[in-house]
């Protein structure tokens, strides 16, 4: 159970360098630091990887944030996706978007080339990609937005938290997308309940459930890999399942309020509606009990079937009371006893989440999310191991699993590990026979 | 400034009508499902519209009162409800159980309909019976011409002038029930008595006209382009049907408060304005033009007027409010 211990360390540690920071400021900005991660930076150079509608959308909160922000390069396996990015971020952000067609990347190593012209990197390609790229951003000096989850197997973690120790040597700045702990109201909210506003935690539930990700059916011209990376929420491998791809802001959240990760957990799930290749292998729905090193469960559900019952957030039980996700206490009979207020808020917390990471390296203030974001998404991971074996999940035994679900290689023509068999259809996770550790 | 000549007044040509003039239910059969709802008649008039100076709350917005002229129409007796915006939403309508002829099947067939939310847009708050919430004015509008072509009557949103004649129904209060404010809890669902959320329509009582829900429940959008100076230039003359027609996405008005606000926002001649705020929980770029994200206190309820438009006269108003 080492992982709690260092969560907690790493909360005193943070305190603790954040009040140094505040009582030694000017002192700190006096130096003339030569690592490179501790420059105050005047003109930021940004390079998006991953250009869909959160890329973009990052991408566009980073400009957003200072003028001294600009946009130089973009990197993307699809080109349609690229160009809709530019010209969208372009006719926003005039002359804070110079990307010459030269700094436009098409490919799986266009990574490689956009990190080469920044000084900060918003990697925002589907989650099996980040631990690779992740590296790459730090082992060339780069400050690095990850939006979340951060990897979609066990390898991915290890990777994510050694490069980790180098990014922390080198000081880069390293924020997570996990943007709903900018939430004002989720932060008073979570304050509260420390402060005994519910009594003692009883228990914990996340609800994400919403419709089914939007299809793109086969071309003729599509290779195996290209079909997979256009429908990648309906792969396994390149979403990482609903846990990780959605019910983890909501999860990390509950994260967040208990100062803690989960140690243990078991579930179920199945495909009832998804059917057909164009729907890959992934599960549409999902029930995952979570378990605390302190016994406090935490109840995950989630679905993704259309013309459902839907709910997207949490409900936190007291022996006092409860809170919920519309940043709300209520008495046990459902009376609401406080409410966060504040209606005329125009920046989101996503807004936020990306202006702190921006102005920590502006300021160069220290930043790294990486702790909690990599925990979170570890949870999640464990959480579609035990869904897809049937199995009850324990950290330690997680942590151990050397087994990878990517691909070997990445590009177009590359073997793939889930291939469609004879009927078209792809092998879906049994719970009982699927082998996960 | 160009964005005042830019309001114009909505021009109905008369056609020969000959249509009575009643209250009446919309009813329509849309295969297995059967919807309607209740439209008041509401005769044309005049009014002073805004606050004056010696109302209580009042903010610098709402005058100089004015002296506004307003035709004739029809106004949903209540707040339009989920079920039937959701019919537009999820469903192809089948001609040969909807009746309805090919022409008019095709035209359904090209009006777009709202991407899937990416959550419940109702955030729990419970959908039959209860108001639509958490869409754009655009929605809004694109469902009116879905639900145009369907009934062949044009339905629309309100003018910002057109809502609060019939908000005051002849009064000249701060509500539409007078000034008292200890009668707010029998007339208007809103902050202190909704529990954080909205209500079902009509559960409160109506307006002198028959209108629910007016004050409170949910705030209601308009047609209308926001501006605190609007009125100023009608100071000195009768505005003819006046609507500041917007060519921004924001500030557009929305009208009567919600259950999300206090006592003074929901007086008939309080104006509230559309920013980003309302956005603000949307995290893509673009951001949806359908949905947005933290307006689970705006919906909207359908007008129609008396006057017939031609066809081409139609064809016009939508271009222009939906910018096609």
């Amino acid at each position: 159970m080492s992982i709690n211990k260092d969560v907690n360390q790493g909360r005193r540690n943070f305190v603790k360098t954040s009040a140094a920071v505040a009582a030694g400021g000017t002192i700190l900005s006096s130096f003339p630091l030569t690592s490179f991660g501790a420059r105050a930076q005047s003109e930021l150079r940004v390079g998006l990887v991953g250009c869909g509608g959160r890329g973009t959308g990052a991408a566009s909160e980073a400009l957003k944030t200072s003028k001294s922000v600009k946009l130089v390069a973009l990197g993307e396996t699809f080109e349609d996706r690229l160009s809709g990015a530019y010209s969208q971020l372009k006719s926003t952000f005039g002359n804070q978007v110079e990307v010459p067609e030269s700094n436009k990347f098409i490919g799986f190593d266009a990574y490689q080339k956009v990190i080469e012209k920044c000084d900060v990197v918003i990697l925002a390609t589907p989650p099996p990609f980040r631990p690779q790229h992740f590296e790459a951003a730090v082992k060339a000096d780069k400050h690095v937005f990850i939006e979340k989850p951060l990897f979609v197997d066990i390898p991915g973690y290890h990777k994510v938290m050694v490069t980790n120790e180098l990014a922390k040597q080198k000081q880069l700045k390293v924020a997570v997308g996990l943007q709903l702990r900018f939430e004002t109201g989720y932060q008073q909210m979570v304050e509260k309940i420390n402060n005994g506003a519910i009594g003692d935690i009883t228990s914990l539930n996340v609800y994400y459930n919403v419709g089914a990700p939007k299809i793109h059916p086969r071309q003729p011209e599509q290779t195996e890999m290209n079909f997979q990376v256009r429908n990648w929420r309906y792969f396994t491998w390149l979403w990482g399942g609903q846990l990780a791809g959605q019910a983890i802001h909501q999860i990390d959240v509950i994260n967040w309020l208990m100062n803690d990760f989960p140690v243990t957990v078991n579930g179920l799930g199945g495909r009832q509606v998804f059917s057909g290749p164009n729907q890959g292998n992934t599960y549409d729905h999902h029930y995952a009990e979570f378990e605390y090193a302190n016994k406090i469960k935490l109840h995950v559900q989630c679905r993704n079937i259309d013309n459902n019952w839907n709910k997207n957030g949490f409900h936190i039980q007291g022996t006092t009371g409860y809170a919920d996700d519309k940043s709300r206490i209520y008495d046990p009979s459902g009376n609401i006893v406080w409410r966060y207020r504040n209606r005329d808020e125009t920046i989101g917390s996503s807004q936020r989440c990306q202006s702190n990471f921006i102005n920590s390296v502006l300021e160069n203030k220290p930043l790294n999310q990486v702790e909690y974001g990599a925990k979170s998404t570890l949870a999640t991971v464990m959480g579609r191991m035990a869904i897809h074996s049937g199995k009850v999940i324990d950290i330690d035994q997680a942590l151990a699993s050397k087994r990878s679900i990517l691909p070997k290689e990445f590009h177009w023509d590359a073997e793939m590990p889930d291939m469609p068999g004879a009927d078209g259809n792809y092998e879906i996770p049994m719970p009982g026979k699927t082998e996960v550790l | 400034m160009k964005y005042l000549i830019l309001s114009i007044c909505i021009a109905f040509s008369f056609s020969a009508l000959g249509q009575s003039f009643d209250n009446y239910e919309e009813v329509l059969n849309l295969g297995s499902k059967r919807e309607s709802f209740k439209m008041v008649a509401i005769p044309g008039g005049q009014f002073d519209m805004g606050s004056p100076e010696s109302e209580g709350n009042r903010k610098t917005d709402e005058g100089p009162v004015h002296r506004v002229r307003i035709d004739s129409l029809w106004m949903g007796q209540f707040e339009m409800t989920w079920e039937l915006f959701e019919f537009y939403q999820n469903k192809d309508l089948n001609q040969e159980e909807t009746e309805l002829t090919e022409a008019v099947q095709l035209k359904v067939d090209a009006i777009s309909r709202p991407s899937p939310p990416f959550e419940d847009p109702s955030l729990g708050m419970g959908k039959e019976g209860f108001p639509v919430v958490n869409i754009s004015p655009y929605a809004a509008l694109t469902f009116c011409k879905w639900l145009s072509t369907v009934t062949g009557h044009l339905y629309r949103l309100p003018t910002e002038a057109e809502w609060e004649y019939a908000c005051r129904a002849g009064s000249k209060t701060a509500f539409h029930f007078g000034e008292d404010i200890s009668q707010l809890d029998d007339y208007a669902v809103y902050f202190d008595n909704s529990n954080g959320q909205y209500a079902k329509v009509g559960t409160k009582k109506a307006n002198p006209w028959g209108l629910y829900d007016m004050h409170g429940n949910v705030a209601e959008w308009t047609l209308d382009l926001y501006e605190d100076q609007f009125y100023s230039k009608y100071a000195d003359k009768v505005a003819d049907n006046p609507w500041n027609t917007p060519y921004v996405l924001h500030p557009r008005v929305y009208r009567g408060g919600s259950w999300d606000d206090d006592p003074e926002d929901l007086r008939s001649a309080a104006r509230m304005k559309s920013g980003l705020n309302l956005q603000r929980g949307d995290p893509q770029v673009p951001k949806s033009f359908w949905w947005y994200t933290n307006s689970e206190f705006i919906g909207f309820r359908v007008v129609r007027s008396y006057k017939e438009l031609t066809q081409s006269e139609i064809r016009k108003f939508w271009a222009k409010v939906l910018d096609e």
